[in-house]
C-alpha cells in the first residue's frame, strides 16, 4: 500500500537532503509517494487531473530512493536531479573507478575531499550514477543490478 | 540459414497472395540482417551533445529523417548494452519503424494519454519525451515480466508523468477517465520483425491472425471509447497481414459514426494500404494510413492509423 508522505515527511527529507547535498538553488516542486517502509516516488505532478476509479495500479511516477539506516539513498535519476546543484559529498571518479562503479564494485582509491561519512553522489564529467555510501575508506557500490554494465 | 527453411509454406502463401509481384523482395528484405537505432532521450541530454559524445568513442550515427531524436547505428566500437551512455538514460535502442506511432499520436503537452499495450515501453518513454514530461500517460500492460521491464525502462528514461496499470486493455472502455490521446500499439503476430525474429514464420499462421484481429478489434473499440471528444487515437501494429491492421480499422468505422482516419504527414516510402481483400471491401478513408514494408526504408515492416473522435 502506498501512501503520500505527509508534510512533515516530506520536509525533513528535503532539509536532509538540502544539508547533506548542501543543495544551492534547488526547489523541490514534486510531491512523494512511500510504498512499505522504505521505499520513495516522485508523484507525477499532474497527477490530481486522474480519476482512479477502476484502474488497477502497479506502480506511479519515478523511484527517487529509500530510508535506510544512512537516513536516505537517492536512485540513479534522483541523483540526476539534484546532482547538479550539490556543493557536497559529491565524488568525483576517474574513468578507472567509474568502470568499476558500473560493474557494481566497491571504490577504494578515491578523492575524499568533502566527503563526511554516509551517502555521497557519484559523477563523472557531467554525469551522476546514483550514490554510494561512504564508510570513511571505501564507497559501498548499492548501484541496482539492471542499472550495472555485465561483462 | 537457407530461405526455404525460415520462410514457412503458410507465410509464403499468404504474402504471395496479398503482395502479388512485390511478395519476393518482400520475403528478401524480411531475410536480410537490421542493424540498430537509437533515440536520443532529451529528457536527460541535449541530442547534439549525445551525438557528439558517441562520435567522440567512434560510433558513427546516420540521422534518420522522419523520426525526431533517432538515429541509425551505422558503426559502434561495443555492445550497445554496454555503453555508459545507456546506463545513464540517454538514449533508447529502438527500430526505426517503432518510433513512427508515437510521432503519429503526438500529444500536446499537459495531455491525459492511454497507451494500452505499453510493454516494454518504447512508444511510452517517447511519448513522455514529446509531452516533455507533462500531463499524465497510463501505460497499461497485462503481462507482470513485461510490465517489469516497462518500469525500468521508464525509470531509466527519467520519466515522472506515467502511471503504471497492468489491466486487459479490453476494459478501458469501462473505466470513468477519458483521454484526450490513445495509442492501441497491438499485440500483433509480427509478421514485419522477422529481420529481427528469423523464427517469426516458423510460428506463424493463418490462425493466430483471425485470433489476434478479433482481440486487436475489441481493443481498438475499448480504446475509442475510452477517447474524449475530439480526441485522437492511433492505431500501429509490426505486423503486414490485412486482417490485423486495414480490417480493424474498418471493423471501428463500421462500428463508430464519429471515428474518422487522419491523413499522416511523414517523408517516407510506404505502401498503399488494402482497400480490399478476400471479397470485401474497406472503407476508402483507409488510404490515409501507413502500411510499411521493409523494403521501403530498411526497416521492420509496420502499420499506423491515425483516427480522429469527431463531434
Ligand atoms: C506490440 S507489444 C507493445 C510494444 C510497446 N507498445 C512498445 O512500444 O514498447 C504488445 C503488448 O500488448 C500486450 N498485451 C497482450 N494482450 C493484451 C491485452 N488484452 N490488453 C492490453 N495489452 C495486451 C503484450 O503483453 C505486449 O506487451
Amino acid at each position: 500500500m502506498a501512501v503520500i508522505l505527509s508534510r512533515k515527511e516530506k520536509k525533513e527529507l528535503i532539509n536532509y537532503l538540502k544539508e547533506r547535498y548542501e543543495l544551492k538553488n534547488f526547489d523541490f516542486t514534486f510531491d512523494f509517494l512511500k510504498s512499505g517502509k522504505e521505499r520513495v516516488w516522485v508523484i507525477p505532478p499532474e497527477f490530481n487531473k486522474i480519476n482512479l476509479e477502476k484502474l488497477k495500479i502497479e506502480f506511479v511516477g519515478s523511484y527517487f530512493g529509500s530510508y535506510d539506516d544512512e537516513k536516505f539513498r537517492l536512485s540513479v535519476e534522483a541523483s540526476q536531479i539534484i546532482g547538479p546543484s550539490a556543493k557536497k559529498n559529491v565524488v568525483l571518479l576517474n574513468e578507472e573507478n567509474l568502470n568499476k562503479w558500473v560493474r557494481g564494485e566497491n571504490l577504494k582509491d578515491f578523492d575524499s575531499n568533502n566527503l563526511t561519512k554516509g551517502y555521497v553522489l557519484i559523477k563523472n564529467k557531467n554525469d551522476f550514477y546514483g550514490s554510494g555510501k561512504y564508510t570513511g575508506n571505501i564507497i559501498l557500490n548499492m548501484l541496482a543490478k539492471n542499472r550495472r554494465i555485465k561483462d | 540459414m537457407k530461405k526455404e527453411n525460415i520462410i514457412s509454406k503458410q507465410f509464403k502463401d499468404y504474402f504471395e497472395e496479398l503482395l502479388q509481384e512485390e511478395a519476393e523482395e518482400f520475403f528478401e528484405w524480411s531475410l536480410k540482417p537490421l542493424g540498430s537505432c537509437i533515440r536520443v532521450n532529451t529528457l536527460k541530454i541535449k541530442e547534439k551533445e549525445l551525438i557528439q559524445r558517441l562520435e567522440e568513442k567512434n560510433w558513427k550515427l546516420k540521422k534518420i529523417s522522419f523520426a525526431p531524436n533517432g538515429y541509425k547505428v551505422i558503426k559502434k566500437p561495443m555492445p550497445i548494452g554496454k555503453t555508459i551512455e545507456h546506463v545513464l538514460g540517454y538514449f533508447y535502442v529502438q527500430e526505426s519503424a517503432s518510433m513512427i506511432p508515437s510521432i503519429v499520436l503526438n500529444p500536446k503537452k499537459h495531455s491525459i494519454v492511454l497507451d494500452m499495450a505499453a510493454a516494454p515501453g518504447s512508444k511510452t518513454t517517447s511519448i513522455a519525451q514529446i509531452m516533455m514530461n507533462t500531463g499524465i500517460i497510463i501505460a497499461n500492460e497485462p503481462e507482470m515480466n513485461r510490465l517489469r521491464v516497462l518500469r525500468s525502462n521508464i525509470q531509466r528514461m527519467g520519466i515522472i508523468n506515467t502511471i503504471i496499470t497492468r489491466m486487459d486493455g479490453r476494459s478501458f472502455k469501462k473505466i470513468p477517465q477519458k483521454f484526450n490521446y490513445v495509442l492501441v500499439d497491438a499485440p500483433c503476430t509480427a509478421s514485419g520483425t522477422v529481420r529481427r525474429n528469423l523464427h517469426i514464420p516458423k510460428m506463424w499462421s493463418v490462425k493466430a491472425v483471425e485470433k489476434l484481429s478479433k482481440l486487436q478489434k475489441q481493443l481498438i473499440l475499448s480504446g475509442f471509447e475510452s477517447l474524449e471528444q475530439n480526441g485522437t487515437l492511433v492505431y500501429s501494429t509490426c505486423s503486414v497481414s490485412v486482417e490485423e491492421n486495414e480490417e480493424v480499422i474498418n471493423f471501428l468505422l463500421e462500428k463508430k459514426e464519429c471515428a474518422r482516419v487522419e491523413k499522416i504527414n511523414l517523408k517516407l516510402k510506404k505502401h498503399e494500404p488494402v482497400l480490399e481483400w478476400k471479397n470485401k471491401e474497406y472503407d476508402k478513408s483507409i488510404k490515409n494510413a501507413l502500411r510499411i514494408l521493409p523494403q521501403d526504408n530498411d526497416s521492420e515492416g509496420f502499420f499506423v492509423c491515425k483516427i480522429k473522435k469527431v463531434g
